[in-house]
């Protein structure tokens, strides 16, 4: 951006003019002594000239810092008027303005350049906060952050309604003389907030955005109106980038909000679908399963009275036993269907997997799919609930079948790492692997590769793993299989004062021993307190 | 002594009846909600076998109200509904147990013989 030639001339020339300075000084002060010492003494000086030009240097240097001041104004104001280069700074600066879509970026960008490339004794950017009706300081340049982290401007201080009113560049030492005292007192305070001298408008079709405030070069008081001009000119351009920036800002959060509430949404549907499913089934099933199962017991305790055959018994059991077994399948239905509020136990993690793998041995068994499972041991047993991790893992292995297709091996590995007390679960096939492109999108909802597949597995699975703050990731090299990767935290510190929770629900508890071998049972029991 | 079965499905009360009949019980039966607490109001049941699914008025609201003009009389929830908002609901209103379906009949009657006992003992002293 800086043209070095061109910087490396500015110093020498610089260098060059103080020397001269200096030196004219050193002679001056010579001069004088000499001068003085013949006139008034009648003393020629020549026999001490080192002494005479030593304290020459000495004066000249004491002399020389407060006129090397003017000297510095002179040469910047003068002699090397930059704006010219300036102006093409800015020129370049709004065409990489053109690529940033982010606010803060945008305004750091701006603050820097002006302020290092510039030399700005400092330099910020203030917005107009919609959410909140102020305007605040988004990037400083030159300035504490603790000067102008919290900084806020009310949109009805004198100086942003002057911007909003004026849309011109306001700056102080001129603008304060043309308002009464009071008034000017208030925009002194305004330019002293913002410790700026000249304020430049951000104006995107008659709205105020925000503005550019600006601090002149350490020397000087004020700008030039050349310069002010190009600034205003510049922050014309960079008011259409904010604005470009806030409608993406908008864009991209009211985004994320939909995709929030899509996964919300169909997380709910989901359930409460199971769940009235559940609801119904049990109601529809359980009566006709108790009037079987009633009268089969009536007849059984009857047994003493009516000498049955060995073979009637043994039917009258099988059927008190299999509708038990009826039931309890649409109750598992049912704590599914509330399984997001219900029960936590202490479940095992070798179980848990061996059941799940267990329900696909169908479907690979037809296949060509070897599975194999790989515990290392100590697993610790893991609190949470066990219908949510089977289903959680069900989905993983149906992906791992699903993308193998008809020939390949699915490995499950289970270990407990003790470093960060979480129990890694990983499932890797030697299916076709996943794309780069694809790796990111696995787990959102809907997304699929297999036609007329839902692409909700996996996005059910890492909702779950979520909710026990647990990770879920996928790694793949296409064409070399996949990898997914759980990690459940065991959180074993918080467990006992969560087992009472469970365990303790007021007044229900599970039946005792006794109770539950004597044939289907209730399964609550209650204790009056 | 005297029980009250109520459940929509009448072959449900119709075999507890004979159940409860033959171990020498007073049994009454009723298929909905109100029918529920007008047997309770006549027939003053020491003990009420609710089911909580009914058309109309449901069990828990019959639970509600028989607590309230006869809290002495026990009730046991009989349901098909297992879910822990409901089991809970019925504990707050006072109920005195909460049995699923399907049910054994052997430790239904145990119940119902010990609340018997606790009712004619705490009567006794």
């Amino acid at each position: 951006m800086i043209n070095i030639y061109f910087r490396k001339r500015k110093r020498f020339l610089k260098s060059l003019i103080l020397t001269a300075i200096l030196s004219l000084l050193v002679f001056f002060f010579y001069a004088f002594f000499r001068f003085i010492a013949f006139r008034l003494f009648h003393f020629d000086l020549s026999s001490h000239d080192i002494a005479v030009l030593l304290l020459s240097v000495f004066l000249a240097s004491i002399v020389y810092k407060p006129i090397d001041h003017f000297v510095l104004i002179l040469f910047k104001d003068v002699i090397f008027r930059s704006h010219i280069h300036d102006h093409s700074m800015l020129t370049h600066l709004t065409r990489s303005l053109v690529s940033v879509l982010d606010q803060t970026e945008l305004a750091n960008l701006i603050v820097n350049t002006f302020g290092e490339a510039l030399h700005l004794r400092m330099a910020s950017v203030l917005v107009y906060d919609k959410s909140k009706d102020v305007c605040r300081i988004l990037s400083a340049f030159g300035l504490k952050p603790s000067l102008w982290r919290n900084l806020e401007l009310s949109t009805n201080s004198l100086l942003i309604e002057l911007l909003r009113a004026q849309n011109m560049p306001l700056e102080r030492e001129r603008i304060v003389h043309s308002f009464s005292w009071q008034e000017a007192n208030q925009l002194r305070h305004d330019f002293e907030q913002l410790h700026a001298s000249c304020v430049i408008p951000l104006v995107f079709q008659d709205e105020l955005i925000g503005s550019i405030n600006l601090a002149p070069k350490a020397g000087s008081k004020s700008f030039t109106p050349q310069e002010v001009r190009s600034f205003f000119e510049f922050a014309r351009e960079a008011a259409t980038a904010f604005r470009n920036a806030t409608l993406f800002d908008e864009l991209r959060e009211s985004n994320q909000e939909l995709m929030k509430i899509q996964s919300g949404f169909l997380h709910s549907a989901q359930h409460s679908a199971i769940a009235q499913l559940a609801t119904g089934i049990a109601h529809e099933i359980h009566n006709p399963l108790t009037i079987i199962s009633g009268k089969a017991q009536i007849l059984l305790l009857k047994r003493d009275k009516i000498a049955y055959d060995e073979q009637v018994e043994d039917v009258l059991k099988t059927i008190v036993k299999q509708t038990k077994r009826a039931a309890d399948i649409t109750r598992k239905l049912l704590m599914f269907s509330e399984s997001h509020k219900s029960v936590r136990e202490l479940v095992d993690f070798e179980t848990v997997v061996n059941d799940t793998i267990a329900l696909l041995s169908y479907q690979v068994s037809l296949d060509e799919i070897q599975v194999s499972k790989r515990f290392e041991h100590p697993i610790p047993k893991w609190f949470g609930n066990i219908v949510e991790l089977r289903e959680a893992f069900l989905n993983l292995f149906l992906n791992a079948v699903q993308a193998i297709g008809t020939k390949g091996t699915v490995e499950v590995t289970v270990c407990y790492r003790k470093q960060d007390d979480a129990i890694e679960l990983r499932v890797s096939d030697s299916g076709l692997g996943i794309s780069e492109a694809d790796l990111v999108k696995v787990f959102h909802p809907f997304f699929t590769t297999r036609q007329g597949a839902s692409g909700l597995g996996l996005f059910v699975t890492q909702q779950i793993i979520h909710g026990y703050h647990g990770s879920v990731r996928a790694e793949s090299k296409f064409g070399a299989g996949a990898t997914f990767i759980v990690e459940l935290p065991c959180n074993t510190k918080s467990l006992p004062t969560d087992l009472e929770d469970e365990s303790n629900p007021g007044v229900m508890q599970r039946p005792s021993k006794e109770q539950q071998s004597s044939g289907p049972d209730v399964l609550t029991k209650i204790v009056i307190p | 002594m005297k029980l009250l079965i109520v459940d929509d499905e009448a072959e449900i009360c119709d075999f507890l009846k004979s159940f409860f009949e033959e171990r020498n019980y007073e049994v009454k039966t009723a298929s909905s909600g109100q029918g529920a607490l007008d047997a309770v109001e006549q027939f003053k049941p020491h003990i009420v076998l609710l089911d909580i699914k009914m058309p109309g008025m449901d069990g828990i609201q019959v639970l509600g109200t028989i607590k309230k003009k006869s809290p002495r009389t026990k009730v046991i929830m009989v349901t098909a509904l297992e879910t822990r908002d409901k089991i809970e609901e019925c504990l707050r209103l006072g109920a005195d147990n909460y049995i699923t379906k399907p049910l054994s009949l052997e430790y239904l009657e145990n119940d119902v013989r010990e609340k018997i006992e606790a009712l004619t003992g705490s009567s006794a002293s």
